[in-house]
């Protein structure tokens, strides 16, 4: 939560901020409106940019209350000093004045629509994929300056997080997961246990460990009806796994 | 010591150290690595077993007890069959099991340990108490994969 930790992107590393409420070094000055407007529009208290590792572009669709919640449950930690490690990124991503451009270009800010003509459950997984769960950020293809490309949403992405490849999970059946039931989805994201057995590896493991296999078995169901019915895209990934 | 006795103790030495050179040389590197990933596989297709009952809650609660003793079973290889160090190219061995030999071994026990929680909520019949204990299974094939593992993509499903 101190961050410090360095995420690995095809442009450089970014350095996971500092997000206790420490009053100097992390967000414990930080008021409501503040930390909402840094959730939803990537802009910091002192009006700059954030790079999109910090994922606002799928925090955006999440609920007022559930960002007030979320705030409340991290003013709830104990704060902890510790500055922010300087960026290390290539140019022209180092330059924080682009982000604005870069925001422009891939960046669609807006809470969350309810569909009518969808079921309950449906619109549950779909808040949580798209706002809480950030599958995105990992699963889809980004163009050559970063941002996703959103009619390829979840086919896979050969660079994804920490240099690791990520699987398509679309519903296509040779390159995606259409043969996956919502059973073996929501066995996945409780245990981290493929279909046949084997298991769940890199960063996909630490994200099913440190949050989806938290969550409730009628939301993990939500998720796998949502994904059910994503557009499938044949793709095959077959870039590097994780090692 | 006199010639004779010097030449054939020397001789006797050499005899020795050849035949320990050869009993090294019996086990190919290929037979070596053909073993552990079927061992791996063994646990593999025990838990999709497992699993499969599980989350598709099948009246199969028996079964889930006999594959868990299978892997329970099973757990106890999984450092043995890593004792003679073999690697390849593109293979799924990470040079630290050998170098990190003491963490690879308490990795083991970790799934050791969790595979004896696992039978012994199987016997209860709790369906939602083995089904914890087989998550704990899970975390515990993963948490060693990750630093002792190489997953290719064409592992992927
Ligand atoms: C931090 C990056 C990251 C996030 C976030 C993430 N994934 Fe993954 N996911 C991966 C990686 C990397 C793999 C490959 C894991 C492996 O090789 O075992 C993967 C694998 C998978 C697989 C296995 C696919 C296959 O063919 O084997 C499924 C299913 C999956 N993820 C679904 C999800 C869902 C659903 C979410 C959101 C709820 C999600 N992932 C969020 C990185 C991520
Ligand atoms: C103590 C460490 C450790 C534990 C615990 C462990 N594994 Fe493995 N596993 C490995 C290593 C190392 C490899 C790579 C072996 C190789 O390719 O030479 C591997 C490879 C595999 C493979 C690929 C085998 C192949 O055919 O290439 C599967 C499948 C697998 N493990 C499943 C499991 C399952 C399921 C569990 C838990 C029930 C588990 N493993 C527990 C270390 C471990």
């Amino acid at each position: 939560m101190a961050g410090g930790r360095p995420i690995k992107t095809p442009f450089g590393s970014i350095y996971a901020t500092n997000i206790t409420p420490d009053i100097e070094t992390g967000i414990g000055a930080w008021s409501d409106a503040d930390f909402v407007r840094a959730m939803r529009e990537g802009i910091a208290p002192d009006g700059s940019h954030y790079y999109p590792v910090f994922p606002y572009t799928a925090f955006t669709r999440m609920r007022e209350r559930d960002l007030l919640d979320l705030k409340a449950y991290l003013f709830s930690l104990p704060p902890i000093r510790k500055k922010n490690e300087p960026n290390a990124l290539s140019p022209p991503f180092s330059w924080r004045s682009t982000l604005a451009l870069w925001k422009v270009l891939h960046f669609s800010e807006g809470e969350f629509e309810y569909r009518e003509d969808r079921s309950e459950a449906w619109n549950r997984g779909a808040y949580l994929v798209e706002a809480l769960a950030h599958c995105a950020e990992c699963h889809t293809p980004r163009t050559a300056t970063g941002g996703l490309l959103v009619d390829r949403a979840y086919a896979g992405s050969e660079e994804g997080p920490e240099g690791e490849s990520a699987p398509n999970i679309t519903p296509d059946k040779p390159t995606g997961v259409g043969a996956w039931s919502a059973s073996d989805m929501i066995w996945y994201l409780q245990s981290g246990f493929e279909p046949d057995g084997d298991t769940a590896q890199g960063v996909m493991w630490e994200v099913i460990e440190q949050g989806y296999q938290h969550l409730s078995e009628r939301d993990l169901d939500a998720i796998a009806v949502y994904l059910q019915t994503l557009k499938p895209i044949e793709q095959f990934v077959g870039g590097r796994s994780a090692d | 010591m006199n010639v004779r006795l010097y030449i054939l103790s020397a001789l006797m030495c050499c005899a020795l150290l050849t035949s320990a050179v050869r009993a090294e040389e019996v086990h190919s590197a290929e037979g070596i690595i053909t073993y552990r990933e079927k061992v791996m596989d063994v646990l593999k297709y025990q838990s999709g077993a497992i699993g499969a009952i599980l989350k598709n809650k099948l009246p199969y609660g028996d079964d889930v007890l006999v594959h868990a003793k299978g892997l329970q079973a099973t757990s106890r290889l999984v450092a043995p069959s890593f004792k003679l160090k073999a690697m390849k190219d593109g293979g799924g061995a990470r040079a630290e099991i050998w170098a990190q030999w003491d963490e690879y071994v308490a990795a083991a026990k970790v799934l050791e340990e969790a595979a004896d929680r696992l039978v012994a909520a199987a016997e209860t019949g709790d369906t939602k108490a083995t089904a914890q204990a087989m998550r704990a299974v899970g975390g515990s094939c993963s948490s060693c994969h990750k630093p002792f593992r190489i997953k290719h993509a064409n592992h992927r499903h």
